[in-house]
């Protein structure tokens, strides 16, 4: 059995992967401490990961029927993310390695959210094109084979997730708001106005997200307020729609680019409904396969963590017992 | 089962810069080490660890009970120190308990200073410092005389001037940090800069914790040993989510 563990921004996560049966995927999301300030707190984060870190591994075990003698191996997420979150993560798991004389795997948050590709159900295997999206990443990768990642492209400035949440807030939304922005959209016309796609050029993968949210606040600062009102659901979905044909445009070039014949999506925006509609769309008509994780896969948790564990390497005793964290970082270890 | 028999206890502190790692069994401390960290906590704390059961001629699994020092002090520091002594104790379903960094100064220095009442100073860096006033009592005892306090060093001269007009002994990383401003005020007698007294020692750890040593495991307990933060999180900091994408370099 492997015991995963995430705590690199503000879910606290811990699952348990025996083979390839996910026994147990606990996320214990801090959202509710963060949206009165309107966004993650660094510290605010790694104290409440201290708090949930010890109860949320025991309730893995307990839901996957599990001891921690049971426990084969660790894995953790060691980088990139919010340094104060990551180290309450990698405290606990080379502890535990140590105290039960196990093997430990440091994992890349990004190549966790590849492997999600790799968990049940419809489980699928390189190559493919894996679009990264959430609030703290927008990043396409190749992937040639398992752990074999070629980065195509990366946002430059916000993610992707991010500008769906800056969006929603300049629109009166709650925090965080990407949800209910695609909701609002679902019943506007997404040609009503018309926002730039950042870096619209071809042979470039990179993204940019500032332009767009600038446009949007530079539009309803131009416009009065009964008429935002009476067409924010239009103005909505032409935003949103602006942020994922870059997403979908990007993601599919890549495609051609690599000969890949599959997609896979993660992050947190694989849930926005206007991204899974038109890229379907797109995929079908181009004979593309399009694999997206269930939603508790696609948003940060441990089980990916676990899942990239069973093809990367462990470091032995005692190496592990001096492994950091890094703020930044990518895939390699 | 023999509850006076002498458990392996492992304590360690992580509020300052200095690793403080001591073992001990019933009264005897089997081994101890005081490591520079910076702010390399987690890269360093299991390494001595390992390092310190090892030179004892221990495993990590004879370890019967830990202590976690809880600061105040670097809330990483802290976060990395209590993390590692919950895991380990959840794994190894053995007791945990906690025990203030500043209790610990007080009690190396009760032992060293001429004067009545000691003020053991943590640097909280922002131009702060952590204090607590203790008075000294029996053997290895020492009674709590203020709140802690986090303050500026020189409202913390203010302060203490309302509570006592007598000496006050004091030592810590606190004092090494502004030295010239506490010794000026002419109330504290502070220990020398090299003075061992000034780093924090895990062995207080454990002879303060004797009393609990036949306590069992308790997994409600391990969330009972929290840091002492003092100081709320700094809310200028949010970032919108992740402000860049700072990573893939
Ligand atoms: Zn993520």
């Amino acid at each position: 059995m492997i015991l995963g563990i995430e705590t690199s921004c503000d879910d606290t996560c811990a699952a348990i992967l025996d083979g390839d049966v996910l026994l147990a995927n606990i996320v214990s999301s801090q959202t509710e401490f963060h949206a009165r300030y309107g966004g993650v707190v660094p510290e605010v984060a790694s104290r409440h990961h201290l708090e949930l870190i010890n109860p949320v591994i025991a309730e893995a075990l307990a839901a996957a029927g599990a001891s921690m003698k049971q426990v084969a191996r660790v894995a953790v997420t060691t980088r990139p993310g919010l340094i104060g979150a990551l180290l309450v993560g990698v405290a606990t798991a080379k502890s535990i390695a140590y105290a039960g004389k196990i093997e430990l795997t440091a994992v890349s948050h990004l190549e966790g959210h590849i492997a999600a590709n790799y968990l049940p159900p419809d489980p699928i295997e390189p190559p493919f094109i894996c679009l990264i999206a959430s609030g703290g990443h927008t990043s396409i990768v190749f992937v040639r084979e398992r752990g074999a990642l070629e980065l195509l492209g990366q946002t430059l400035d916000d993610a992707a997730g991010e500008a769906l949440d800056k969006g929603a807030r300049l629109l009166g939304l709650g925090y965080p708001g990407g949800a209910e922005l695609d909701a609002l959209a679902a019943g506007g016309n997404t040609g009503y106005a018309d926002f730039p796609i950042g870096l619209d050029k071809a042979g470039s993968f990179d993204f940019s997200f500032s332009g767009v949210k600038t446009a949007l606040y530079y539009y309803l600062r131009n416009m009065d307020g009964p008429e935002v009102k009476r067409r924010r659901a239009d103005i909505a979905a032409s935003y949103q729609s602006a942020v994922v044909s870059a997403l979908i445009k990007k993601t599919l070039a890549a495609a051609a680019s690599r000969n890949a014949s599959a997609i896979c999506l993660s992050g947190g925006v694989s849930a926005n409904s206007e991204l899974r509609r038109r890229l379907t769309t797109e995929c079908q008509g181009a004979g593309i396969h399009l694999r997206v994780p269930p939603p508790e896969l696609c948003t940060d948790n441990a089980a990916m963590v676990a899942s990239a564990a069973r093809y990367l390497p462990s470091i032995p005793f005692p190496e592990y017992l001096s492994l950091g964290a890094r703020a930044s970082g990518g895939f390699a270890a | 089962m023999d509850w006076s028999m002498p458990l392996p206890t492992l304590s360690i502190d992580t509020a300052t810069e200095v690793l403080a790692l001591a073992l001990g069994e019933g009264d005897r401390i089997l081994a101890k080490s005081s490591i520079d960290a910076g702010r390399s906590h987690l890269e360093l704390l299991l390494p001595g660890v390992q390092s310190l059961l090892e030179g004892a001629g221990f495993t990590v699994r004879d370890i019967d009970a830990i202590v976690a020092g809880t600061g105040p002090g670097t809330f990483s520091g802290l976060r990395v120190g209590i993390a590692t002594a919950r895991a380990l104790a959840q794994s190894l379903e053995i007791r945990l308990s906690g025990f203030s960094t500043l209790e610990a100064l007080a009690l190396g220095l009760a032992g060293v200073s001429p004067a009545e009442l000691v003020l053991p100073i943590i640097d909280a860096k922002r131009s702060q410092v952590f204090a607590r006033l203790y008075k000294k009592e029996g053997k290895n005892t020492v009674r709590a005389e203020s709140d802690v306090l986090c303050l500026d060093p020189r409202e913390l001269l203010e302060e203490l001037a309302k509570i006592t007009g007598g000496k006050v002994g004091a030592a810590g990383n606190g004092v090494l940090a502004y030295r010239d401003i506490f010794v000026s005020a002419g109330q504290l007698e502070p220990l020398e800069p090299d003075h061992p007294g000034n780093r924090v020692d895990a062995c207080w750890h454990l002879r303060a914790d004797r009393a609990e040593a036949s306590a069992v495991y308790n997994p409600g307990r391990l969330l009972s040993v929290v840091p002492q933060y003092v100081r709320e999180p700094d809310a200028d900091k949010t970032i919108l989510l992740r402000k860049k994408e700072p990573w893939l370099q």
